[in-house]
C-alpha cells in the first residue's frame, strides 16, 4: 500500500526541465553542419579540378594509339 | 628495499601526506573527504543509492522527516513529493528520458568533416602541381584502347566490360 502511494506521488512529481544546449541549438547545429558539409564537399568533388582517377568504363571512348 | 632503507633513515613519523598535515591542526582526526564517503548516483541499475540525495536538510525538511516517522496517511501529496525529492534526484522517467544530444554530435561531426574538405581545397590551390598529361582525354582514350587490344584483365576487369564484337562498352 505504501508503495502504491509513493507511485502516485511520483507520477505527479515531474519538474519542468530547463532546456539544455541540445534542446535550444541542436537543430541549428545539425542543419548548419550538414550545410557546411554538402557545400564544401560538393565543391571539392565537382568544381575544384581534382583528378579522381575514375574508371574509363562507360566514360572513355577508345581511340587508335598506333602511330 | 631501497624504500624501506629510506624509511628507516628518515623516520616513519616525518613522512606525512597532505591530509595528515591538515589533521595536525585538528586534534589528530582527519575530516573525511567527500570522495571517500558513499555517494548518491542516478542510475537505472541502482534503484536505492547508498545515501539520500539531499545531505544537509533545512529546518523545514528536518520537520518533515520527523512527520514521516508518524503515520504516512497524515502526509499530504506535496509532502510526499518533497520527501521523494529529498531522497532522489531524478525519477526513473527523468533518468531515462531521451535527449537531443545526437543532433549536436552529428552536426558537429559533419561540420568538422566539412573543414577537412577545406583542407583539400587549400592543398589543391597551394600545394598540388598541374595534373600529369597522361590524364588528358586524348591520352586516356589511347591508353584505354591499348589496354583493350592487349586484353588486360579479361576475366573480371576492364576487358570483360568491353564488347569486342559491337565495339562498345557492355551495357
Amino acid at each position: 500500500l505504501a508503495r502504491g502511494i509513493q507511485h502516485t506521488a511520483v507520477r505527479q512529481a515531474h519538474r519542468k526541465h530547463e532546456p539544455n544546449f541540445h534542446d535550444k541549438y541542436g537543430n541549428l547545429v545539425l542543419l548548419g553542419g550538414a550545410a557546411v558539409f554538402t557545400s564544401v564537399w560538393g565543391y571539392v568533388v565537382t568544381q575544384l579540378g581534382m583528378e579522381w582517377g575514375l574508371s574509363p568504363v562507360g566514360k572513355i571512348t577508345p581511340r587508335e594509339w598506333r602511330e | 628495499m631501497l624504500a624501506s632503507r629510506a624509511f628507516s633513515l628518515v623516520g616513519r613519523r616525518s613522512i606525512c601526506t597532505s591530509l595528515c598535515l591538515r589533521a595536525h591542526g585538528h586534534a589528530g582526526v582527519v575530516k573525511a573527504e567527500d570522495y571517500t564517503l558513499p555517494a548518491y548516483v542516478d542510475r537505472r541499475d541502482v534503484p536505492l543509492p547508498e545515501v539520500a540525495f539531499v545531505r544537509d536538510l533545512s529546518a523545514q525538511q528536518k520537520a518533515l522527516k520527523e512527520k514521516e516517522k508518524a503515520s504516512w496517511t497524515a502526509l499530504s501529496i506535496d509532502e510526499k513529493v518533497e520527501l521523494y525529492r529529498m531522497k532522489f534526484n531524478e525519477t526513473y522517467a527523468e533518468m531515462n528520458k531521451a535527449t537531443n544530444e545526437w543532433k549536436t554530435v552529428l552536426g558537429g561531426v559533419l561540420f568538422f568533416l566539412g573543414l577537412t574538405g577545406i583542407i583539400l581545397i587549400w592543398q589543391k590551390h597551394f600545394m598540388y602541381g598541374p595534373i600529369p598529361h597522361t590524364f588528358s582525354e586524348e591520352w586516356l582514350s589511347a591508353q584505354t584502347k591499348r589496354m583493350l587490344d592487349m586484353r588486360v584483365n579479361p576475366v573480371e576487369g576492364i576487358s570483360s566490360q568491353w564488347d569486342f564484337d559491337k565495339n562498345e562498352w557492355k551495357k
